[in-house]
């Protein structure tokens, strides 16, 4: 019984996770990513942060973003 | 195959042609926003400064940087050629059909006559050598007009939603480059319209809708970048957007006030600009009437600011200076000389040098216009199909050019020409010249009926010519390379001020400001200084700013808290003393009844730093700017410093020298055939104004020596067959004669002289009734004229003087009966 909804569960979320939505929802964390890494401390009236132009924040960061906002266009050629 | 050949045809022409590093204008600015993700003016370019940082990051050093973000450009112009072509295609291969090999040959010739046009058009050429988001928006344009036919090709098939939802998704990327992209929706909205696919059902159209909503704000979710980096408070972050509230107000670019759709007339500042313009304004209760509301956006808006461009593009440039309504500068001409004379009212045989070797002087004899004409009546008469590609491409058009005039409701005196704003109907137009040559073809096949192919490929070779005369003619004007004179103006207003003190310059305007960050932002040039911008000075979140050090700049010295000056407060202060006292110093305000914001800011800066810290002036800057301070400033390069000890304006004529002889860079002025536009040759004269001043302090403190040196280092650095020159280059032969070389003081003023004599002499051909417009320019050639006539009299030039004085005396006559 149990095993049964669980495979009805799994074939239904199979189902779900065509191709295309798979490749969308790894562009989306990618995107999410990138801007999580963006994000950091800024510069105060006190002292100018040279950690905002740090390698992580405007060189990694961007890229992955980029890289999720490209891969959503191969996720939607994918539709069916 | 062959639209592969066109994209590299374009590639290869913008790649040869492109900036080697930035531009004037929002270019440093752009460049400076891709590459270390700070925050432009609004609406911001999220989706634009990602994709420029990834080719930032191919540079091997900062200075290679703007060449990068460049070539970006260069390439995606080169995409958009591309779609072009297979949209033309696409567009003629559903009215002729491909069934000989007659027909295949007009269809690519057509694609291929269209495309090339529009590669060697003067607007789009010009974004697309440069570090702008409309190279950007022309390309996602051309896209989405592409995508949606390639729908409408497969509509019936089982997978053709996923273009449309692409479509979605790409608009709402298109909303982080430029809103300009936008307007092709209501044409797309078309050929949706008539192709009326297989009815689906209202489920399904119902889901549709959901998925392209949530592709669309995944698309738009780039302004995530824009929030984050405001939030890190960035050296450059214009506006601030760093919560959702300023987020809104930064898209909705409050910061620039809001333009009212009706009336046309209705800005109070240019009372007087509405007025020159339209002559006597008629008016009714104290407002124009709605006759002359409508001659204004007649005349003005739609016959000045849109078709004037449009025929720039497709008839002929008359040149590369900016026009406000006068016969000389910047109208569109034909090529023809009796339609010329006429259009202009004047004898073009006569034209000065300045105006005839002008390299925006550009004539295509109308022809691409014609191509164009011919073109468009061909598909209106190809049946019901053609009438409906007619409408989509006719409001592609008109959206993406009319629809923006009416938008932007633009007053007069623009400060430079907006051409750039309506590419998108001229790359509808070039599909109509594309299909000129199918028309072109027609019109034979009839008469010879036999040998079709041979005919074909004559009538291809015959549209080539449209092109390739255009190119012949876009050029000279569209070539930047090996110039660096963006960079290094921008560096040089920079090296102006001194080395110790964290020193502090303020500017105004865009392209003393945004060249100015280039170098602190990308390359790292004198990050010990600061600069200020004066307009920005009015608003609170840039007085925020500036209260933070940034780089090895520390903050500047301002002890107000943000609540007093936050907008709506010191906004507009009445004065009523006759001086403040700082330090030593007594600053007359004797003739200041207001000051505003970014004044006051000033003056309170003055005060805190008590003259600790150095605080500069840019020469651009008006007369009128920081009016009370006029009395105290020493010119030092090209930088006035505020200076406590001053009376008068006065000249440190060693750190002016050392400026000019070893600080500062020319951009590649001295190269052979350099492309000097208007903006360059402005900033150029600023230059030449400066070294004007230098030799004349030189040899007022009688050391001729030095002075030649400076002139030696003028002639070489900005020789006139680039920067044609001023009459500040009369200081140079005022040094030469005393130098005793009589020959080169003579080159100079005979070149003044015969330069101002063929001005003069040529707006004399201009018709009485337009001639008006000229009266600046004939001010500005008399007083050269008079000036270096002066100078030849002086130094006993006698022959120089007798050859022009004659005709001076005309001139003046001429002049003083208006």
């Amino acid at each position: 019984m149990n095993s049964m909804s669980n495979n009805t569960k799994k074939a239904k979320w199979l189902s779900f996770l065509t191709t295309s939505r798979f490749i969308i929802l790894v562009s989306l964390l990618l995107i999410a990513m990138g801007y999580l890494l963006m994000d950091g401390p800024g510069s105060t009236e006190q002292t100018f942060n040279p950690d905002i132009f740090s390698p992580q924040r405007i060189v990694v960061a961007p890229i992955l973003c980029l890289a999720g906002y490209l891969l959503v266009v191969v996720g939607i050629l994918r539709w069916k | 195959m062959t639209a592969w050949l066109c994209f590299a045809t374009a590639a290869m022409v913008y790649c040869m042609t492109v900036e080697p590093t930035a531009s004037l204008w929002d270019c440093p600015e752009f460049i400076a926003c891709g590459y270390k993700l700070e925050i432009g003016h609004p609406p911001g370019a999220p989706f634009f400064m990602l994709v420029a940082n990834l080719f930032s990051q191919f540079a091997s050093e900062p200075s290679q940087v703007a060449l990068m973000v460049n070539i970006l450009s260069a390439l995606l112009s080169a995409g958009c050629i591309f779609f072009l072509f297979l949209t033309i295609t696409h567009l003629v291969r559903k009215l002729i059909k491909p069934e000989s090999m007659a027909k295949v040959i007009i269809i690519e010739a057509c694609g291929v006559v269209g495309a090339l046009v529009y590669t060697f058009s003067d607007t789009f050429w010009f974004s697309a050598v440069e570090a702008e988001v409309y190279a950007f928006s022309s390309f996602l344009t051309a896209l989405m007009f592409w995508l949606i036919l390639k729908w409408e090709e497969e509509a019936d098939g089982p997978r053709s939603r996923r273009w449309i939802v692409l479509i979605a998704y790409i608009t709402g990327l298109s909303i982080g480059v430029h809103l300009l992209c936008l307007l092709c929706l209501p044409a797309m909205f078309f050929v949706v319209w008539f192709r009326k696919a297989k009815h689906r059902s209202w489920k399904s159209r119902f889901r549709l809708s959901l998925v392209c909503l949530f592709v669309m704000m995944v698309g738009f979710s780039s302004y995530g970048v824009i929030l984050i980096r405001a939030n890190a408070n960035p050296p450059m972050c214009e506006d601030a957007p760093n919560n959702v509230e300023r987020l809104s107000k930064y898209l909705g670019r409050e910061q620039y006030g809001k333009t009212p759709l009706f009336p046309r007339i209705y800005s109070q500042r240019h009372a007087k600009a509405y007025a020159d313009w339209l002559g006597t304004i008629k008016t009714k209760d104290g407002v124009p009437t709605k006759d002359e509301n409508l001659r204004y956006f007649i005349s003005y808006q739609v016959n000045f600011m849109y078709w004037r461009y449009f025929l720039w593009n497709f008839v002929g440039r008359q040149n590369n200076i900016q026009g406000n309504g006068e016969v000389e500068h910047g109208n569109w001409i034909t090529g023809f000389r009796w339609i010329d004379d006429w259009l202009l009212g004047c004898d073009t045989s006569k034209l000065p040098s300045d105006l005839r070797d002008n390299k925006g002087r550009n004539v295509f004899y109308g022809l691409p216009l014609l191509l164009g004409l011919m073109g468009i009546l061909w598909q209106w008469r190809r049946g019901r199909e053609g009438r409906q590609q007619f409408l989509i491409v006719s409001l592609l058009f008109v959206m993406t050019g009319l629809a923006i005039v009416v938008y932007l409701n633009q007053t007069p005196l623009q400060p430079r020409e907006r051409d750039y704003a309506y590419v998108g109907s001229f790359y509808a137009y070039a599909i109509w010249i594309g299909m000129g040559v199918a028309a072109l073809y027609q019109l034979f096949e009839k008469r010879v009926k036999k040998h079709l192919v041979p005919l074909a490929g004559i009538v291809a070779l015959v549209g080539m010519i449209v092109p390739i005369q255009m190119v012949s003619q876009t050029w000279d004007d569209h070539d930047r390379s090996g110039r660096y004179t963006c960079r290094d103006f921008g560096a040089n207003y920079l090296e102006s001020m001194q080395r110790e003190g964290n020193p502090v310059i303020f500017t105004n305007g865009d392209n003393d400001t945004f060249p100015l960050w280039y170098n602190h932002e990308v390359e790292g040039v004198r990050t010990d200084t600061r600069d200020c911008n004066l307009e920005y000075l009015n608003t609170d979140w840039y007085i925020d700013q500036m209260k933070r050090p940034a780089y090895d700049s520390p903050a500047l010295p301002i002890a107000l808290r943000h609540e007093d000056y936050q907008e709506g407060r010191l906004d507009c202060v009445p004065i009523d003393v006759d001086s403040v006292t700082i330090g030593q110093t007594v600053i007359s305000l004797k003739d200041v009844r207001y000051l505003f914001k970014n004044e006051l800011m000033v003056l309170h800066m003055l005060q805190q730093s008590q003259w600790q810290r150095p605080f500069y002036l840019s020469i651009s800057t008006g007369n009128s700017t920081l009016s009370f301070l006029r009395d105290h400033l020493v010119l030092e390069g090209l930088a006035y410093r505020i200076s406590p000890t001053a009376t008068g304006q006065r000249v440190d004529v060693e750190r002016l020298y050392d400026n000019i002889m070893h600080r500062f860079r020319y951009g590649g002025l001295n190269t052979k055939g350099i492309y000097v536009d208007e903006d360059v040759k402005r900033m150029a004269d600023s230059h030449q104004l400066i070294m004007g001043v230098l030799i004349d302090s030189l040899l007022q403190q009688g050391d001729v020596k030095r002075a030649l040196t400076v002139c030696e280092k003028w002639q070489h650095e900005m020789p006139h067959e680039n920067v044609p020159f001023t009459d500040a280059a009369l200081s140079m032969a005022r040094c030469y004669y005393m130098a005793g070389q009589n020959q080169q003081g003579d080159a100079i003023t005979d070149n003044l002289l015969r330069r101002s004599d063929e001005w003069l002499s040529w707006i004399q051909t201009i018709h009485p009734k337009r001639r008006n417009g000229s009266n600046y320019s004939q001010y500005v050639w008399l007083q050269t004229m008079e000036r270096a006539l002066t100078m030849a009299a002086q130094h006993n030039r006698t022959e120089l003087f007798y050859q022009y004085s004659k005709s001076y005396e005309q001139y003046v006559k001429q002049y003083q009966k208006g």
